[in-house]
């Protein structure tokens, strides 16, 4: 087991170096960024597919909804900006939400991006298989079973720690970007010079089509666009990761930021535009697109545009493919960075349970990680790792929480302007209020088209999630809570003394455990101390009898009847008889218990002891000792010495080492 | 609960319901007392509960548990006996160990019984070994 753990993650890495797991700009955007960055992958398509239940006629309309999205996209980085700015600690938007609009609007944030990180991981790997099977179509059969495996290395290599991933996810996402960029250039300069672009799908029509006119239009237009949103995921990534960039991190935060905010909507254009440009065509259902051949599954968009511009079989093609599916699935990663940093904030403040705060070996907060993990791929599993089926139900959480923090960084400023009298420091602080109210004015709109149109479609069960996460988590902190109020001391803190301490040892048989128990028994100086043992067997009780007059014990032995031959019941009633003669005293039950090397070796002992333990727990005023006896199997593990074993003979050279 | 229609019916309905839920729910303990109370009164014997302090009384009931002193001490045996209604230490001075005195066995003494440090405790009774309990 453990030496499973160490080559999978790794040597522990010690406390002291907490402060060395920070980025630097150039390794942090691709960290944080590859969520956002990778959604271009993706985001023309939803807009495409959802357009494509016009007809084809409906295409036109995607210039208009692609330069909508990348409008939002620069309102919400440039909010985002202000947040990085005023809440540097990386409680990101859950800070902002309860700092400024209470705990309650905080744990909406907190539930609504719980959601939509788990989402992140299940659509991202989801759509980077799929681009996957895109160049390498004999892939279409086992889409499933790849996530899961996909999402389980991801897994590891957090569980390894944040920096080492950083490195190892730098290169991939660059690489994506040169070749999207590259592709862009050579594309649009294809078409400059009057060379015509086709996609493979340009010929294709699609059928079963409805004319859509007046609302029902629009309202297409408005899923749409919901669908093309979801190339805003990601940008609450950097402000929730602001403690792992390098000082100073609140600006370097900022400028990752708008590196992230140009690049994204830079590619998303280019994207898009080729697609038109090279008239991919695509539909909801494959079997509504004419001259699809049967069977067949349609390539992605990206995929698509690749081809027209590189050739089909062109290793540019090929490249692009490989680092799009790579850059998908660190796109995950964005959320493994963010999932556990957001329950280890949770669960400091007392809405999760406390082992999700701790960092594992390598520094990394493991069990957030792993409760991730599971989540999307009980996701991933459950959807057939479709990414149009997955998408349904992303981002509504995202814009959830985009709108609380972008409301609480109103009052935020609000608050600030109350008391500031520098004329400077106003002017900063207005303006920065002004850009915040855009973007709340922009997200609150966005996500009420988003959930009007989405609902339907699956989004229902993202709005019946948040609420059930969100009401654990006020149980869970109501727990908490009512428990530290029990435990409070009182005004007088004083540990009292108990009037007296009785000692009772449980004995079954006169051996080494037992002696050592009586010892230990009788070295704690009670005021009274007796043996007992319980009278199951009467051959057995009297050679006990006969070995302690033998050996001259001296503590009395009680002998407990057990008329229905229980060992635990008796022993438990006869402790409470004691209690209730001496309220004031405390009893201590002494359990000699056997210490072995194996889990199959410790199933045949102890287990009436166990037992016994578990029910005298619950007695007021006892305390249980457990006084181990360490056989000679339990000397391999758990780093045991063996107890006086004899040596033997040749091991001459110990006897140096034992004087010491 | 509801009103019952007839309070005399109902009782004798309930009484019998409630016996046969009582036994079935009841503490082995519980029906091992009653199972003592109810041959009690036949004997002689006083519950414990209603003992007078400084009185002689004769007492029927089991040995829950007998402790046996080290070698070392002053020698004496004591026993704990239970009639369902109570316990009271027995002890006897002088012995190390008597025949018959073994946890689980129905007794039945005579002595004065007293209370000391909140214990009830008959010193040096007179015993009746009975039959029943565990051998």
């Amino acid at each position: 087991m453990g030496m499973t753990k160490r080559v999978l993650v790794g040597r522990p890495v010690r406390s002291e170096m907490l402060g060395e797991a920070t980025l630097p700009k150039k390794i942090a955007l691709p960290v944080f960024a590859s969520d956002a960055l990778s959604s271009v992958a993706y985001a023309t398509e939803e807009i495409l597919l959802v357009l494509s239940a016009g007809g084809l006629a409906m295409f036109h309309y995607t210039w208009y909804i692609a330069a909508a999205v990348a409008l939002l996209m620069l309102v919400v980085v440039a909010s985002y900006r202000q947040n990085v700015h005023a809440y540097p600690s990386g409680g990101g938007d859950y800070e902002v939400a309860t700092t400024n609009l209470g705990p309650r609007a905080g744990l909406t944030v907190a539930s609504a991006l719980m959601v939509d990180y788990t989402l992140t991981v299940a659509v991202s790997t989801a759509s980077g298989v799929a681009n996957l099977a895109s160049a390498f179509p004999s892939l279409n059969g086992h889409l499933v079973i790849i996530c899961v495996v996909v999402i389980a290395v991801i897994t590891l290599m957090n569980l390894r720690g944040l920096r080492e991933s950083g490195s190892a996810f730098a290169i991939p996402t660059y690489c994506f970007v040169a070749a999207v960029a590259i592709m862009i250039l050579w594309g649009v300069a294809q078409v400059a010079t009057g060379h015509h672009l086709a996609a493979e799908s340009a010929h294709y029509q699609i059928r079963n089509t409805t004319s859509y006119t007046g609302l029902a239009l629009g309202f297409l237009l408005l899923r749409a666009f919901a669908s093309g949103c979801t190339a805003l995921t990601g940008v609450e990534a950097i402000s929730n990761g602001v403690p792992a960039f390098k000082p100073p991190k609140s600006r370097n935060a900022a400028t990752t930021l708008a590196m992230l905010g140009g690049i994204a909507v830079a590619m998303f254009a280019g994207v898009t535009a080729l697609a038109l440009a090279a008239h991919v065509h695509t539909a909801d259902d494959a079997s509504n697109l004419v001259g699809l051949p049967a069977g067949a599954t349609p390539r992605t968009v990206i995929a698509q545009v690749g081809r027209a511009v590189f050739g089909g079989s062109s290793p540019m093609f090929y490249l692009l493919q490989f680092f799009t599916a790579l850059i998908l699935v660190l796109a995950a990663n964005t959320a493994f960075n963010g999932f556990p940093v957001l329950a280890s904030i949770l669960s400091r403040d007392g809405y999760m349970p406390r082992q999700l705060r701790n960092r594992g070996d390598r520094l990394a907060y493991s069990n957030g990680i792993l409760l991730l993990s599971a989540l999307a791929i009980v996701l991933v599993v459950a959807f057939q790792a479709s990414p149009t089926r997955l998408i349904q139900l992303y981002i509504i959480g995202v814009f959830v929480s985009f709108v609380c923090s972008q409301s609480g960084m109103i009052r935020h400023w609000n608050r600030l302007l109350k008391t500031e009298t520098d004329a400077a420091a106003r002017r900063r602080m207005m303006r920065s209020r002004v850009i915040n109210s855009v973007g709340f004015g922009a997200t609150s709109l966005v996500l009420t088209i988003v959930l009007a149109t989405k609902f339907l479609k699956g989004a229902w069960i993202v709005v019946v999630a948040m609420p059930v996460i969100w009401l654990i988590m006020r149980a869970i902190q109501r727990h908490y809570q009512a428990v530290a109020v029990e435990l409070e001391p009182p005004e007088n803190l004083r540990p009292s003394k108990p009037h007296s301490n009785h000692a009772i040892v449980l004995v079954s048989k006169l051996h080494l455990p037992t002696l050592r128990a009586l010892g230990y028994a009788k070295a704690t100086r009670p005021d009274s101390i007796q043996a007992v043992t319980v009278d199951i067997d009467e051959a057995e009780v009297a050679s006990l009898r006969e070995q302690w007059e033998a050996h001259e014990i001296p503590v009395p032995l009680t002998v407990i009847a057990s008329p229905y031959r229980e060992i635990t019941r008796p022993v438990v009633e006869f402790v409470k008889r004691m209690r209730t003669e001496n309220p004031d005293d405390i009893v201590t039950v002494y359990v000699p218990e056997y210490v072995l090397g194996h889990w199959w070796e410790q199933i045949l002992h102890n287990q009436s002891a166990l037992r016994l333990k578990s029910r005298l727990l619950y007695q007021r005023g006892v305390v249980v000792a457990s006084v181990p006896y360490q056989l000679r199997s339990a000397a391999g593990s758990g780093h045991i010495p063996a107890p006086t074993a004899p040596r033997p003979a040749s091991a001459s050279a110990e006897p140096l080492e034992q004087t010491r | 609960m509801r009103e019952p229609v007839t309070p005399a019916a109902a009782a004798r309905k309930a009484g019998l319901l409630k016996r046969v839920l009582s036994r079935l729910t009841a503490e082995t303990e519980d029906l091992d007392a009653a199972d003592l109370q109810a041959v009690m009164p036949t004997l002689g014997a006083t519950p414990i509960v209603r003992c007078p302090d400084r009185e002689p009384v004769c007492i029927l009931g089991t040995l829950r548990t007998v402790t046996f002193r080290p070698r070392a001490g002053v020698p004496a045996l004591q026993a704990e006996l239970w009639d369902g209604t109570g316990s009271v230490s027995v002890v006897f001075l002088g012995r190390r160990s008597i025949p018959g005195i073994s946890p689980g066995r129905a007794v039945k003494v005579r002595g004065r019984i007293t209370t000391l440090r909140g214990q009830r405790v008959i010193y040096n009774p007179i015993y009746e070994l009975r039959p029943g309990g565990s051998d």
